[in-house]
């Protein structure tokens, strides 16, 4: 019986009126489903009719017969009965039976009905369509980025007004506002609660440069960084991000599901420990073209991006121009502007123009040149290893304090950066018009000369910048919804580096860091997890008037669509959805805050400007060019780990023994470049993602030495320059591969003897640790032979048997073989001991502190690490754990 | 202690709930100020209720039924408006009758038979706070310091209401300020035409109205409504000559509702939730049907807590429509009936 009716029996009744009430007893044994209540809003008649075409596309490609046969459900019909068909609630043993697959996709689906109008995410045809985890068989194809636009549109079309605001508990009256929100639907692993699938919104988009195309995955429904072209496989593609137009009204943290961290550094004023005196604006209802609640109207997006690095770092006056001075660049040298790529349906994508990722900066054709400073040291060191660095780079980040109070020391924000901190100065003018890279010698010819400076290097640019996404909402009619303030917030937008481990997400590192309880075992000398979507800063004001807006400090945050923060849910799922080293069974890339680092010196997605007191988010502090930081952030234990690849291990032994930062997230030795000269021979060969190669042990003179490349010699803006970049295998790595890698690099580190770079602390710390990783290897334990390329042959005896023969294995299951070295620190503060590349050299090992370990976390594994020291006379002596 | 579910009040909205918690499945505590043993002897001079035929079959669900024939003062099968009687319908079971019942004696046979159905009640108590956390309320203090726990607690306590006035809801009002004042006439003559049939009779007058409902002994019940502050408060002009068996009792009877009438773990119901005068003579029945539709949106909260705001927005929806039903519907019977009550304006 329906509820009108109902009601008015009932009624009439008890006023002795006389009509029957077998529908109250009916209703009460739950005969009834008196909860089918909602009516629908009535929809625009063009969107009606793109609709029936999408339900035709999915009838055409397999979506209507996988959703009969797993559901029972009928989406052949037309007209009112596909509407009810739509709206009805799902047979619940079906359901059920889905959901308890895990294979299915549909085990994260919320949801009780194909369409749940108001709610994208309770609608299980839109996560059959959106998520990434739903791949039946007999699909022909997967939904375009518009074809899911639509059924958002429609979703949200055919909820009436008054309903959603019930839903939101909205009070009358209360004041709403149109915003621009970047948004995504992520499956469970990756939603702020992690309880089921759901739309996940922020008002920053975070969008990344590349050298290829845009390139959309739609099995994978998102964007990817992998280009089309396999032959350019090295290459990126530009990743974009994607917005739309909300209603949106203001909250406070207890209404809404953030993402949050469960980490706080010291006391970090600009991090989300205070969140409950603070504001954020919650969507609440999509708004798009044809929209019967604005009166059909079309929604007009505009973007204005600005990069203004170089022209800030000639107004800093840190550096003097040749002749052309640098200005600021556009949207239109910037971002793409062909509407037909950035308007997916009724939202709207930027996306960066694909270019070189990195190029010589020009004005009227022609290279702008600066004259490089001479080194100095006083205000501040003016030199980051063969970097121009144009102001003090304080010591924040790094694990300090004693053996009972182990932190990291926590951003006072007092250096706000407002021009590139670190300038790309290896390159010099060559007959006015062009450049050539400095000249290494064997001698310190190279480094003198930078220090001397007063030579024109060329300034290089990247398509790094920020700006803003608005709407024009002066063309959308409010008469029916009046409480809704006619004026449009705009999202901030940042285009910057791109995102080498598009997998993986700062959080996903979390317990790897100073999570609570952990911070005797954190893997990160400096740097560690830095999630932007924890951050509270105000977006650059430039772009975006946050003067009046109680807002701003939360640009960042990231929410789901969840209603509350707390859901309720407490299921074993959860804990398996919570869990970063799950495997997901998709691939991922993201772009809101969450996937992008925070600030620090120099940064890597953004940096803070501004003065002290008064600081926003920018991209105007970033390297110039951004590669610069790249090199450096590497250098440091990958630094922001979830997007700067770890390649500490390539360069430790060029830092100041004291202070040299192990690497704490593991890349293997063909990830960071296998060298043609060390154990693996020129058949394994490989180059690096930086275009670099990593280290290997070598014996001269009958001593053990470790052979490496020196970071200040490295040259990654080089590199980048002659298409030397490789990101092809960073970005198929998961956290799920880098996570077993970081739980073995501990293990390691807990098993080997106590090599600590400072004497303060007495525990085994993985961050501490002098154990230099100079091997790295993949292996499945006892079921395959190793190949043992980063183990010479005279290691121990005179072949490698002993570690590649799968029956010398000490353990079982997939693992690594890791080889750690400990060297001497360098006699020569200027080294000379360079190799014929001229930029490799060479330490000693320490006596003989070369260890050999088997390594796994497979939870079968009755022992999980096996690890010998390789004495001088080659003698290995397992201990197993 | 921890439970599903928390009801606050052991009135009949109060007992419904806990009974249909219980068949739900759910754990529940009930919450109440009276004793959960009282023997269900009372005071004969009570003034009667007439409850809703509809009420019977709920409760024969309920396995309460035996409540009302233990309060029941007597049995009526219509009511007379203005001299025209009204029978109620016939179903298979034959011509539905109404009761009039000694509403402690209800009150107490229905928490025995909440008792007898093995559900804890912790009686002799009362609330003195809900526990926030969040924004959502999660348990409760009592004013003997015990703290309980809970996934979802029903405000079940009549118009005591005590969760919507700690929560500061807003009360969206419906009539200007009435009240009703109630009592017992006894020693009536038995020849008089108040028991002629089984009648409960219904008399508009012009700012308000007075329901007659004979009984047994030779005693009527009798209630009267009228806007606040215009009247003394006699008994109607029927019954002003026989004695008064009890005092006379007056109630704040102003049509409210809670504004919103549920939030994140918790839900109101029958009175607690909205009010509308005795004339509809829904009091009881709309006790019993929102705590069944409160505990319904319970359960479907605890199986797919997701979607949590959504069934709370339709038990909010589902309440608020129906009392505006009926808020319509008494409007136009009074309007029908010449009773001018609205002319004044609503705050």
């Amino acid at each position: 019986m329906q509820r009108r009716e109902f009601v008015k029996k009932t009624s009439v009744l008890t006023l002795g009126l006389g009509l029957g009430f077998n529908n109250i007893k009916k209703w009460y044994s739950g005969e009834e489903k008196p909860l089918n209540i909602f009516k629908t809003a009535t929809v625009n008649n063009e969107l009606e009719i793109n609709v029936q075409q999408l339900f035709e596309w999915m009838k055409t490609n397999g979506w209507a017969a996988h959703l009969q046969e797993v559901l029972g459900v009928n989406i052949n019909l037309t007209g009112d009965d596909l509407k009810k068909e739509l709206l009805k609630e799902i047979d619940t043993g079906k359901l059920n039976t889905l959901r308890q697959h895990e294979q299915s996709g549909y085990d994260d689906f919320a949801g009780e009905r194909l369409i749940q109008p108001g709610f994208p995410a309770y609608s299980l045809l839109y996560h059959a369509m959106a998520s990434p985890r739903v791949r039946p068989e007999g699909i022909k194809a997967y939904c375009s980025l518009p074809q899911i636009d639509l059924l958002e549109n429609y979703i949200y079309a055919l909820c009436d007004w008054a309903q959603l605001q019930s839903i939101y508990q909205l009070k009358e009256n209360e004041e709403l506002v149109f915003a621009v929100f970047a948004y995504e639907y992520r499956p469970a692993f990756k939603t702020p609660h992690h309880a089921y699938a759901d739309m996940v919104y922020s008002r920053t988009g975070i969008a990344r440069i590349g050298n290829e195309p845009l390139h959309y995955d739609t099995i994978n429904r998102c964007h990817t960084a992998k280009p089309m072209d396999e032959n350019r496989i090295k290459n990126v593609a530009v990743m974009p991000a994607r917005y739309g137009l909300y209603i949106a009204r203001k909250v406070k943290n207890t209404n809404i599901s953030l993402v949050r961290s469960g980490e706080h550094k010291g006391n970090d004023s600009k991090d989300d420990r205070n969140d409950a005196g603070k504001f954020f604006l919650q969507p609440i209802r999509k708004v798009f073209n044809n929209d019967a609640l604005v009166e059909d109207a079309t929604i007009q997006f505009a973007e204005l991006h600005k990069s203004e690095k170089l022209e800030k770092l000639y107004l800093s006056r840190k550096v003097a121009m040749k002749a052309q001075i640098p200005k600021p660049r556009f949207s239109k040298d910037l971002i793409e502007q062909d509407d037909t790529l950035r308007h997916a349906g009724s939202s709207f994508l930027v996306i960066s123009q694909y270019r070189d990722l990195i190029r010589p900066a020009r004005e009227d054709g022609k290279i702008l040149f600066f004259k490089v400073p001479k080194h100095v040291e006083k205000p501040y060191d003016n030199r980051y290893f063969t970097a121009l660095c144009t102001q003090l780079v304080e010591d924040v980040e790094l694990l300090d304090g004693n053996n009972n109070n182990l932190h990291r020391v926590y951003n006072n924000y007092e250096a706000p950066r407002n021009k590139p901190l670190f300038v790309n100065i290896t390159n010099k003018i060559k007959q006015d018009t062009t450049y050539t890279a400095l000249p290494k010698t064997k001698t310190q010819s190279f480094e003198n000369e930078m220090k001397r400076g007063d030579y024109y290097a060329p300034l290089f640019e990247d398509s790094i910048c920020d700006g803003s996404v608005r709407v024009d909402v002066s063309l959308l009619s409010t008469a029916k919804i009046n409480n809704v303030q006619k004026k449009c917030l705009p999202a901030f937008s940042i285009v910057t580096a791109p995102d080498f481990f598009p997998q993986v997400d700062p959080l996903d590192f979390e317990n790897f860091d100073i999570a609570p309880g952990l911070s005797k075992e954190s893997s990160f000398y400096e740097g560690g997890v830095a999630c932007l979507a924890t951050a509270r800063i105000k977006p650059n004001p430039k772009m975006i008037d946050t003067k009046s807006d109680n807002t701003s400090e939360t640009y960042l945050a990231v929410l789901s669509g969840s209603l509350k923060q707390k859901t309720g849910i407490a299921t074993e799922r959860l804990a398996a959805y919570k869990n970063p080293a799950s495997e997901r069974g998709y691939d991922i890339s993201g772009f809101l805050p969450d996937i992008a680092s925070s600030v620090f010196a120099p940064g890597w997605d953004v940096t803070y400007c501004g003065v002290k007191n008064d600081i926003y988010i920018g991209t105007e502090g970033l390297g110039s060019p951004f590669i610069e930081d790249m090199k450096f952030c590497a250098a440091l234990n990958g630094m922001w780990p979830a997007t700067s690849p770890d390649a500490s291990r390539t360069y430790q032994g060029s830092n100041e023994k004291d202070f040299r930062n192990p690497t704490a997230v593991p890349l293997l030795d063909h990830e960071i470049g296998i060298c043609a000269d060390g154990p693996a021979g020129k058949t394994h060969e490989s180059w690096g993602w930086d275009g670099e190669q990593g280290p290997y042990l070598q014996k001269k003179a009958g001593k053990w030495r470790i052979n490496f490349t020196d970071l200040g010699r490295a040259d990654a803006v080089n590199n980048a320059l002659d298409g030397k970049l490789d990101m092809s295998q960073l970005r198929k790595l998961k956290s799920s591969e880098l996570i077993k890698r970081m739980e073995c690099l501990k293990l390691c580190i807990h098993s080997l003897p106590q090599r600590n770079f400072t004497s303060e602390y007495k525990d085994k710390i993985t961050g501490y640790t002098y154990l230099w990783l100079v091997s790295a290897e993949k292996v499945n334990w006892g079921k395959e032979d190793v190949a043992a390329l980063g183990i010479p042959a005279d290691l121990a005896g005179f072949n490698k048997d002993w570690i590649s023969k799968k029956e010398n294995a000490r353990i079982s299951g997939e693992g690594y073989l890791y080889v750690f070295a400990n060297s001497v620190a360098d006699k020569d503060p200027l080294p000379s001991d360079w190799e014929p590349d001229l930029k490799r050299r060479r330490l000693d090992v320490d006596g003989e502190q070369i260890y050999v370990c088997q390594v796994t976390t497979d939870p079968n594994a009755v022992t999980k690490i096996a690890w010998t020291q390789i004495k001088k006379n080659g003698i290995i002596n397992w201990h197993v754990k | 202690m921890h439970v599903d579910v928390i009801i606050i009040g052991s009135g009949p909205a109060g007992c419904a709930a806990a009974i249909s918690c219980k068949m739900q499945g759910l754990q529940v505590l009930v919450i109440t100020g009276n004793k959960k043993n009282s023997d269900t002897k009372s005071n004969e001079d009570q003034p009667s209720e007439s409850i809703h035929p509809g009420v019977s079959s709920i409760l024969t669900q309920l396995h309460a039924a035996h409540c009302i024939n233990l309060a029941s003062k007597g049995m009526y099968e219509g009511i007379v408006v203005h001299d025209q009687s009204n029978l109620f319908g016939k179903d298979e079971q034959g011509a539905w009758q109404g009761h009039h019942i000694n509403r402690e004696i209800f009150d107490t046979a229905f928490l025995r038979a909440v008792v007898e159905q093995g559900i804890t009640v912790h009686g002799n108590d009362a609330v003195s706070d809900l526990i926030n956390t969040d924004d959502r309320v999660t348990g409760l203090m009592t004013i003997s310091g015990v703290n309980f726990t809970c996934r979802y607690i029903i405000d079940a306590r009549g118009y005591k209401h005590i969760a919507g006035k700690k929560l500061q809801f807003k009360e969206k009002f419906y009539s200007p300020p009435l009240i009703t004042w109630t009592g017992v006439s006894k020693d009536i003559p038995g020849d008089h035409f108040l028991f002629e049939k089984k009648i409960t009779r219904f008399i508009p007058q012009q700012h308000g109205w007075t329901w007659l409902a004979p009984e047994l002994h030779n005693r009527c019940t009798w209630t009267r409504l009228g806007l606040k502050g215009q009247h003394e408060f006699l008994p109607p002009a029927q019954l002003q000559d026989y004695a008064m068996a009890t005092e006379i009792k007056k109630s704040n009877r102003r049509w409210r509702v809670f504004r919103p009438v549920c939030k994140e773990g918790l839900l109101l119901c029958g009175d607690a939730a909205g009010i509308i005068d005795p004339a509809a003579g829904q009091g009881i029945l709309n006790a019993i049907l929102s705590a069944g539709m409160a505990v319904k949106t319970i359960k479907a909260c605890i199986n797919n807590p997701a979607l949590e705001a959504i069934y709370l927005a339709r038990y909010d929806d589902w309440f608020i429509s129906q009392y505006e039903e009926k808020v319509n519907m008494l409007k136009a019977f009074y309007t029908q009936h010449g009773i001018e009550l609205f002319e004044i304006k609503k705050k």
